[in-house]
């Protein structure tokens, strides 16, 4: 029997990890106004990448967290340099479009690489479970929430306390001024890129963990990742928080209390309602500081 | 179908407009009328007598996204707001017709009216919605909007979920069907096509356009922004709706998953980007090079393969010709400046005088 208490705790640990699979679609898209449509692909190639490094020499996914940063930060300086920087040029509408390719691209080559059929990772804590003061936890949230909980905690001192941080801060507040003032914006858009990829791609790693996952799924979390930017904003790791722990929350209450079937609906209908409510408020200047 | 691509005449005759020129204009106009009017007939005739049922039955797909694309074009060519959600007026327009033709024992091609009116409602309470979020932002809505009409109906009574639908056929052979579907996709696509090329030709073109270029601007100058997006959203989204009723009398069976896939609402962007999105002949050429494309590819390796090449082609159109194949084509021929970059005004060294004339202006 579940407690009102361990819902809740799970919705929490479930937010958790929808902030941090959300965050470099928010971060790329706060700070460099790029729509990064090929966010859920790059997820989902993490939980491939967490996937084929358990498989191939018994890395465990902690361990592959950490190597998915180099990794993933390469790969999106590469899609920085060779597409993103170039259709930025362009218009608004080519970004889209570019980024759009990017994403089918990728998506074929996914397929074409792991097919399409559903994984799952099996460790040690899998199907076990931690009770910590009454309170009975799946030991998979509970490890994967609180790694994510690390890297949103070192990501948000880095942003705070580096100088590094405060050049970001300055390029998401206004890129004319940060120019003026002596940051190579060119640079640091390409490293914020490269970075908001390689959070995505450790996020993937991180659920693959607790999810079972496919290739065509990564629609699934492009639109999550949307939902915690459209209910949280874009104003930096406060507001991804605030719309991970809504998604994750309403997800476990409604695990509860609906078949199952009817969850998607009613996570989908909570964007409606996002977009609604918030309408023509997205991504004003007020919300884009971090 | 090669011969649709003729009516282009009639594109440029606006273009050789000048003093003097009425008569010749109106000569040029109405060749072109006449040549689009031939090229329609001879089609129409093609498909539905002589042509060969295979090369028909390919034909109705590439008719069918000529429609599609040439819907998205007012919105997405025009004002500049990607719709990757396409599939979600269409799999309504389906739907409609599945429901309404089985529950009053209709000939489903008579529900067309009504696949159309739903297709619009669904427009009207999406585009309210998400058309006050700005460019990429609507865009992803779209796209997630689709997913969730799609769970909607896996869970809904009245879409028999996952189970799906079954429509009465028509009652006729195959290959009948096959060349009847064909001219009802050939009339779609020619009035898509129509609807286009009419707009080009009015005010609310130029207001679409203000829209893509800085939608603040077109804003201050008195564009109704919100309606005019919303009625392009709407022209494209009846479209859609047809065409799903089209082709759900079609294919006498639908289920969400089949009927809501996102590949539709992505070869739909991908026509009109590559035969060049904001140019009434645009989804015209990109329809038929991706459709034909799509088809070589799934006949000799994998379906899969048509989606490398999507978007490998949507990666190269937009790095080197954002313009698409007629962009292309433009560029190259050089005659023809785009209609949507009006000519910029000369500086003139004299003050500007009006000669006073009897003349009238044509």
């Amino acid at each position: 029997m579940t407690t009102v208490t361990e819902v809740i705790a799970t919705g929490v640990l479930l937010g958790l990890i929808y902030t941090l699979a959300a965050l470099g679609l928010q971060v790329s898209l706060g700070v460099l106004r790029v729509l990064n449509l090929a966010h859920g692909i790059i997820v989902i190639a993490g939980a491939f990448f967490a996937f084929d490094l358990l498989h191939a020499w018994h890395i465990t996914p902690l361990l592959a967290v950490i190597l998915a940063l180099p990794v993933f930060f390469l790969f999106g300086l590469v899609l920085d340099r060779g597409l993103v920087q170039r259709v930025r040029r362009v218009s608004e509408q080519a970004v889209l479009l570019g980024l759009f390719g990017a994403m089918i691209l990728l998506q074929s080559l996914a397929i074409l690489t792991w097919t399409t059929d559903s994984r799952s990772i099996t460790v040690s804590y899998t199907n076990s479970s931690v009770t910590l003061a009454g309170v009975t936890l799946p030991a998979d949230y509970l490890v994967a929430a609180a790694a994510a909980l690390v890297i949103l905690g070192i990501i948000a001192a880095a942003l705070r306390f580096t100088m590094a941080g405060r050049a970001v801060q300055a390029l998401a507040q206004n890129p004319e001024a940060a120019r003026v003032l002596g940051v190579n914006v060119d640079r640091w858009a390409s490293i914020v890129f490269g970075l908001s990829v390689a959070v995505a791609g450790m996020s993937g790693v991180l659920l693959a963990d607790v999810f079972p996952f496919s290739v065509q799924e990564q629609s699934q979390w492009l639109a999550y990742a949307f939902i915690v930017v459209l209910v949280g904003g874009t104003g930096g790791i406060r507001g991804a928080l605030v719309g991970g722990l809504v998604l994750g929350l309403a997800q476990s209450v409604f695990n509860q209390v609906l078949p199952l079937q009817y969850v998607d609906v009613v996570v989908y209908g909570l964007l409606a309602a996002a977009l609604i409510v918030r309408g023509g408020g997205l991504a004003s200047r007020r919300e884009r500081a971090l | 179908m090669t011969a649709l691509g003729r009516t282009d005449e009639t594109g440029t005759a606006s273009q050789a407009a000048g003093p003097g020129r009425g008569p010749a204009l109106f000569r040029r106009r109405l060749v072109g009328m006449l040549a689009a009017a031939a090229a329609v007939a001879l089609a129409a005739a093609w498909g539905s007598s002589f042509g060969q049922v295979a090369a028909v039955s390919i034909a109705v797909i590439v008719l069918m996204y000529v429609a599609l694309a040439g819907g998205w074009n007012i919105l997405g060519g025009y004002a500049g707001y990607m719709n990757f959600g396409t599939v979600l007026f269409f799999g309504v327009g389906a739907y409609a017709t599945a429901i309404t033709s089985s529950a009053w024992h209709l000939n489903p091609l008579l529900t067309a009216p009504v696949a159309a009116v739903a297709a619009a409602a669904a427009a009207l309470l999406i585009g309210v919605a998400s058309l006050r979020l700005r460019g990429g932002y609507f865009a992803i809505a779209t796209f997630i909007l689709t997913l969730a009409v799609q769970s909607l109906a896996l869970v809904l009574g009245i879409t028999h979920g996952a189970q799906g639908l079954f429509i009465t056929g028509l009652g006729i052979s195959p290959i009948r069907a096959t060349r009847v579907f064909f001219d009802l996709f050939l009339a779609l696509a020619v009035v898509a096509i129509l609807i286009c090329w009419v707009i080009e030709r009015t005010r609310w073109y130029s207001a679409l356009i203000a829209i893509r270029e800085d939608e603040d601007a077109a804003e201050v100058l008195g564009v109704p922004t919100t309606r005019y997006k919303l009625t392009a959203l709407l022209i494209g989204a009846v479209i859609a709706g047809i065409a799903g009723c089209f082709y759900a009398a079609q294919i006498y069976y639908i289920e969400p998953v089949g009927t809501f896939d996102f590949n539709i609402s992505l070869a739909t962007v991908v026509a009109a980007v590559i035969g060049g999105a904001g140019r009434w002949y645009g989804p015209l050429i990109g329809a038929i090079i991706t459709e034909l494309l799509a088809q070589e590819l799934f006949v000799h390796v994998q379906g899969v393969y048509s989606q490398l090449s999507y978007g490998i082609l949507l990666i190269a159109v937009v790095l080197a010709a954002p313009g698409g194949v007629a962009g292309l084509a433009q560029r190259a021929l050089r005659r023809h400046p785009a209609p949507e970059r009006p000519e910029p005004l000369q500086p003139t060294a004299q003050p500007l005088t009006i000669p006073a004339t009897d003349k009238e202006i044509p």
